[in-house]
């Protein structure tokens, strides 16, 4: 049962890497098919594919005999092929486990015989294989196995070309699509700059800057807007200090108004009783009109001597107020009236004057003639004694001239005073005026705690806050500086937008943060945009470095062109090419460098690239277009070089072709299988066939029949025919069986698996000598040996006292004469077996010999003879088995023990060793005797040499022994030898291989049957497709050339059962075709049949004849008859060559 | 022990038979060629025939295929005299049905003992 293939290791990268070559599915190519046609005609098959393995097909670049494009994966030999580190064979499709149920070998394409070769890129991977298939099985030779090797890695370099081209499109495009990302993010992203300054890119600056106004605008906002309100505040609290300040001034002038209306009551009376003033105050409305005075008054100046009297009247009223306090002044001046009466009673009688601050105003108000107001002090009638102050406005007698101050002073009759609470006075006032204010009133220039007069907001009640508005005013009021402190309380605020400034710092810091935050985004898509820019633009240039690189230290030279023709960029590879430097080449036509190359094509072509210095030289160019299209990738090969070692390549294999095909030796390679795997002519002719006709036949076709199981046989004779000539029965194309001689060796070099050479000798005619030989010998023998053998049984009869007595000089005559022709019959034996082995060496019965065997045979031999000299013979024993004739090293070994046993001295022992080692046995033969002297020691195998001659007649012997081991040991493919020292004694030893195991060797034979195979020449395809069908179908192997050449060659490579031509091959190329083979006297025999579209008459008929030749015309005959005619001319092909 | 000498040649006769009958003590007829070779046969029931191979007219092998053929001399065991030594002949003359190989020339001093160690016989 068929299994699927397993996935190659790495699958995803190595269909990626398929991807990447771009050349699934894509248009059959030139390149690719050539190397198709090439593997098909090499190798002999009808179907030749370059296969790409894709995930679950195989798809065909280019193919021959075949009609798929592309077949499943599952059922496809490639998918076994690209796990092979090398060629994978399929000698029988229906013999291998794998392919035996494959559909492709049950049904169409009848695939037997696969042959694929992995295409293995340069990183490991195998994107598919060349293969080639048979619909009979068979097997390739070495040289078809190397070929379709090269072919593979040829079609494996085109597919890498390609993908170098797609590799640098895409490189170009990727550069130009960047590019153009490049351009489109810049223009969207930011406006093009002013021609001016560039400004910077830093989004810091700018947005900080964006950052800045607005918020400096904002404070500038917030500030203006606080200084606005500031200064509203401080024009409104001015005001309202204003305000108090003029309604202090007001009240206390008011209050003036009122002294003077007093004073004024005085001036118009003469006398003001207390029921007047009563009146004037009451009618004054103080409470209402004037809040704050306590007491109207007058205070009436008395002298001191007065007193009295002032009192008396004063009691007199019911006022029973003495002035006081009694300071013993010369003036008082006590309070004569007071109004209201109530709760100022008490203040009658009192001396003004006794206080000094009272004093101080009074008198300053006498003096000065105006209204004048004490500082700070306490009502003496106030209960509370809250602060207070009086105002005294002086009071003149009447008429008195008041201009100066003595007149005054001596005027002055009282004053009309005033008392108020300051708290009673001013406290109604900022009530009125603005309630969110403190006032705080001190008498004096400035406030100071002691002369808080009043303060409208008592710390209890809350104070302004921190950085509350305060002002201080001094408003002078009667003569008398007032301090008056405003300060604005929270509420004074309350109506004021003070929040503004905050809002608009917030509001206008919040915009600030937007268009900061705005611009600093925008800067940063800027900035962000530029730093994509750039890594774009460094990306591009390490792609660009990149490609440069690749371009830059690939060999081949890349040129891109403009539609124009003319040369856009070229790598360095390109200036060593053409001879020229970088700025030379662009701009130039590429037609200067490359002649006729047009812009347009694609695939590779062969042209000329000429040099600056006017040389040429051979290049591939392959033409792609760039992605865009309107530019071209052109990569160009200077091939010079590999068409100058294909040249002499094609030399040498001319050189050695022709020694094949002209040495006289037959010579035959095979392979493991013992398949030949080449023959060359002399081969061919030794065994009768055609020239071609052996390649990849079996070996097994060269053996009679009669052998019985020959790959037995095969494998045998593979053991004993390595390294050494041997003697084989052959049997020609004709069936007769010959002798031939084989000498066989292994070789590498020929490719994968085991490759022996053997050369051919047909050794029949000498064998028809040899027999003559043999025979004589035979005769000769038989001649010699009767009447040798009459002679010695006489003399023997004689000397054994059978015939009665002799004298003893008779017997010791006869003895003499027995003794002579013994050695006489030893010399006979001893040159016939010489003669026969030398000429006769094929003789020998080669087996597998037991040595332990030889020596018990030696020994058995040598025994008496040894015994009687009393040489001990010791031999080890052996195990060792060696590959030869038993008996004749039987025979060797009793020469060389016989030697030593008769040059040894009694009782000298004779020593008899076997080794086995590294594949050759040795044995030595070791005596004690004389020794051989250095002279000798050559000389000794050759025939006829005695050391001495002396000792042929002592010791006997014939001189021959030695030369005749030497013959034997050396068929034996062995080598013999002497250690000797003279006085000492000899080695004498012999070296033969071993047993060799066969099976090391040998695989499997399979006996081939031959099938016949037919050249169709014809470049109708259809209709070769149709013949090859049916051929196919009817067992036949076809072969198929397109044009003339290719059947030229095909023939030459392999000479076809059978040649079917088209007459119609264009340009009288069929007849042309038939004219070169006639010249040649091998291919001039080949049968033939013409295929014509109109008779050919019978004149030219015999001028267009080969072998056996039909004419068929086309239209006169069906495929059907086409078919039956090549049968039957293969048929008769069969009967005459009778494989 | 009768045994019959088969050669055309007289001398290897003559001493064959003195070998045979003064050394080994043997009986011994002769016949000069595979034709009277069989005569003699049949008429004088040797125990053994010693056969020359090389004989004109019928040789050795030939003879010998004869007395196999007729019954009466069927069962005698044939030994060869040949001059060929190599063990293929003697392979070859065995499978013949010979009980045995002799090779000349021979020592007519040893003839018989050979002759008996060839065909089995003390």
């Amino acid at each position: 049962m068929r299994a699927a293939a397993p996935l190659p290791d790495r699958e995803p990268e190595r269909l990626q890497a398929l991807r990447d070559t771009q050349i699934l599915d894509t248009p059959p190519e030139a390149d690719f098919d050539a190397l198709t046609r090439i593997a098909a005609a090499i190798c002999g098959t009808p179907i030749a594919v370059v296969s790409l393995m894709d995930a679950d097909r195989q798809w065909f670049k280019s193919k021959v005999g075949l009609a798929e494009t592309e077949s499943p994966r599952s059922d496809s030999f490639a998918a076994h092929a690209i796990l092979e580190p090398d060629l994978l064979e399929v000698r029988d499709a229906q013999a291998d486990p794998r392919f035996a149920d494959n559909p492709h070998v049950l049904g169409r394409p009848h695939v037997r015989f696969y042959a694929g070769t992995p295409l293995r890129t340069a990183d490991g991977h195998v994107l598919g294989s060349l293969c080639v298939i048979d619909h009979v099985p068979r097997s390739l030779t070495p040289e078809q196995r190397s070929a379709l090797r090269d072919l593979g890695l040829q079609a494996t370099a085109q597919i890498e070309i390609r993908r170098t081209v797609a590799e640098l499109r895409r490189a170009v495009a990727e550069r130009e699509s960047a590019e153009a990302a490049l351009r489109r993010a810049l223009d969207t992203a930011i406006p093009p700059p002013p021609r001016s300054a560039p400004s910077s890119t830093r989004p810091g600056t700018l947005a900080l800057a964006a950052l800045m106004v607005p918020l400096v605008l904002t404070l500038a906002g917030a500030q203006l807007s606080r200084d606005r309100l500031e200064r509203r505040r401080e024009e409104r609290f001015a005001r309202s200090v204003d305000q108090i300040a003029d309604a202090v001034g007001d009240r206390l002038a008011a209050y003036r108004q009122v002294l003077r209306g007093g004073a004024a009551l005085f001036a118009a009376r003469r006398e003001v009783r207390r029921e007047d003033w009563h009146a004037y105050v009451t009618g004054l409305g103080i409470d209402q009109r004037f809040p704050g005075i306590r007491a109207l008054g007058y205070i009436r100046r008395v002298a001191q001597a007065e007193v009295p009297a002032f009192e008396a009247r004063l009691r007199k009223e019911g006022l029973n107020l003495p002035v006081r306090p009694v300071i013993g002044t010369a003036e008082v001046f006590p309070v004569e009236y007071i109004e209201p009466m109530e709760g100022n009673r008490a203040a009658i009688g009192f001396d003004m004057g006794s206080e000094p601050r009272r004093r101080a105003a009074a008198e300053t108000a006498r003096d000065e003639g105006r209204t004048v107001m004490t500082s700070e002090l306490t009502l003496v009638q106030d209960p509370e004694q809250a602060p207070g102050f009086l105002l005294f406005t002086p009071i003149y007698a009447h008429g008195a001239d008041v201009r100066t101050v003595e007149g005054r002073r001596a005027a002055l009759a009282g004053w009309v005073y005033a008392g108020a609470r300051a708290r009673d006075v001013i406290g109604g006032l900022t009530v009125r005026v603005a309630p969110e204010l403190e006032l705080e009133v001190y008498d004096g220039i400035a406030p100071r705690p002691g002369a808080l007069l009043y303060d409208s907001a008592p710390p209890a009640r809350g104070a302004g806050g921190d950085g509350a508005l305060s002002r201080v005013r001094v408003v002078t009021v009667n003569g008398r500086p007032w301090a008056l402190r405003v300060t604005a309380l929270p509420p004074f605020d309350a109506d004021l937008p003070t929040w503004e400034p905050g809002l608009i710092l917030a509001g206008g810091g919040l915009g600030s943060l937007l268009i900061f935050g705005f611009v600093w985004s925008l800067a940063d898509a800027r900035r962000g945009a530029i730093e994509r820019a750039e890594r774009m633009t460094a990306a591009l240039r390490a792609s660009e470095q990149r490609v440069r690189s690749v371009m830059d230290t690939v060999a081949d030279a890349i040129i891109t062109l403009g539609r124009d023709g003319k040369v856009h960029s070229a790598n360095p590879a390109a200036e060593w090419l053409f001879g020229r430097r970088l700025a030379d080449l662009i701009g130039r036509d590429i037609g200067d460098l490359i002649p006729g190359l047009a812009a347009a094509p694609s695939g590779h072509i062969d042209r000329e690239a000429r040099r600056a210095d006017g040389s040429a030289a051979a290049v591939d160019v392959a033409v792609t277009p760039a992605a865009g299209g309107d530019s071209f990738v052109a990569s160009v090969r200077d091939v010079s070089e590999r068409r100058a070692v294909e040249q002499a390549l094609r030399q040498s294999e001319q050189r050695t072709r022709s020694i094949l095909d002209n040495m006289l030796g037959g010579l035959i390679t095979i392979d493991a299988d013992a398949t030949i795997e080449s023959a060359n002519p002399a081969a061919e002719r030794i065994f009768g066939y055609e020239p071609g006709e052996l390649v990849g036949r079996p070996l097994a076709g060269l053996v009679p029949e009669s052998v019985g199981d020959r790959a037995a046989y095969l494998r045998t004779a593979f053991a004993r025919a390595i390294g050494r000539i041997t003697e084989w029965r052959g049997r020609r194309k004709s069936g007769e069986e010959f002798p031939f001689e084989l000498s066989m060796f292994e070789f590498t070099g020929g490719g994968a698996g085991r490759h022996f050479a053997g050369s051919v000798r047909d050794v029949s005619e000498r064998h028809a000598v040899e027999k003559l030989k043999g025979e004589f010998i035979s005769t000769v023998s038989h001649e010699l040996r009767t009447p040798l053998a009459s002679i010695r049984g006489s003399l023997s009869l004689l000397a054994g006292g059978v015939l009665g007595d002799l004298s003893d000089e008779a017997r010791e005559m006869v003895t003499i004469a027995e003794r002579n022709c013994v050695r006489l019959i030893g010399l006979v034996n001893d040159i016939l077996d010489l003669e026969r082995l030398e000429q006769g060496r094929l003789q020998m019965e080669i087996g597998e010999v037991a040595m332990a065997d030889v020596l018990a045979r030696t020994r058995e031999a040598v025994h008496a003879f040894a015994a009687e000299r009393e040489v001990p013979v010791e031999m080890e024993p052996t195990t060792v088995a060696v590959q030869g004739d038993g008996a004749r090293l039987v025979q060797v070994l009793v020469n060389l023990v016989s030697n030593a046993v008769k040059f040894s001295p009694a009782g000298a022992a004779v020593r008899v060793t076997v080794r086995e080692n590294d594949g050759r046995v040795r044995v030595e033969v070791s005596d004690r005797g004389r020794g051989i002297p250095a002279s000798h020691r050559a000389a000794i195998f050759e025939r006829f040499r005695q050391v001495e001659s002396s000792d042929a007649r002592e010791k006997g012997g014939t001189g021959l022994g030695l030369a005749i081991c030497k013959a034997i040991v050396e068929q034996h493919g062995g080598e013999i030898g002497v250690e000797s020292e003279v006085g000492r004694g000899s080695t004498f030893w012999f070296e033969i291989p071993s047993a060799p195991a066969a099976d090391r060797f040998l695989e499997m034979f399979r006996v081939a049957d031959g099938r016949p195979d037919v050249l169709l020449a014809d470049h109708d395809v259809a209709l070769l497709g149709v013949l090859v069908r049916q051929l196919v179908g009817d067992g036949v192997r076809v072969r198929v050339a397109y044009d003339a050449a290719e059947a030229e060659q095909a023939i030459r490579e392999a000479a076809p059962r059978l040649l079917v031509v088209d007459l119609g091959l264009p340009e009288g190329e069929g007849r042309r075709l038939l004219d070169h083979l006639r010249a040649e006297e091998r291919l001039s025999l080949v049968p033939l049949l013409v295929y014509s579209a109109q008779d050919v008459d019978e004149r030219l008929q015999r001028k267009l004849a080969l072998g056996p030749t039909r004419f068929l015309t086309k239209s006169r005959v069906t495929d059907v008859e086409v078919r039956q005619v090549v049968s039957r001319m293969l048929a008769a092909e069969a009967l005459e060559g009778q494989s | 022990m009768k045994v019959l000498i088969v050669d055309d040649e007289p001398d290897i006769r003559r001493i064959a038979k003195l070998g045979l009958s003064r050394v080994g003590g043997m009986e011994v007829v002769e016949a000069t060629n595979g034709t009277e070779a069989l005569a003699r046969a049949r008429e004088d029931h040797p125990d053994a025939v010693l056969l020359d191979v090389m004989m004109p007219v019928l040789d050795g092998p030939s003879t010998l295929a004869r007395l196999r053929e007729d019954p009466a001399t069927a069962g005698i065991p044939v030994v060869f005299l040949t001059a060929k030594a190599i063990a293929a002949e003697v392979e070859r003359l065995k499978s013949l049905g010979a009980a045995g190989v002799l090779t000349k020339p021979f020592d007519p001093m040893t003839l018989a003992r050979e002759l008996r160690a060839v065909l089995g016989v003390p």
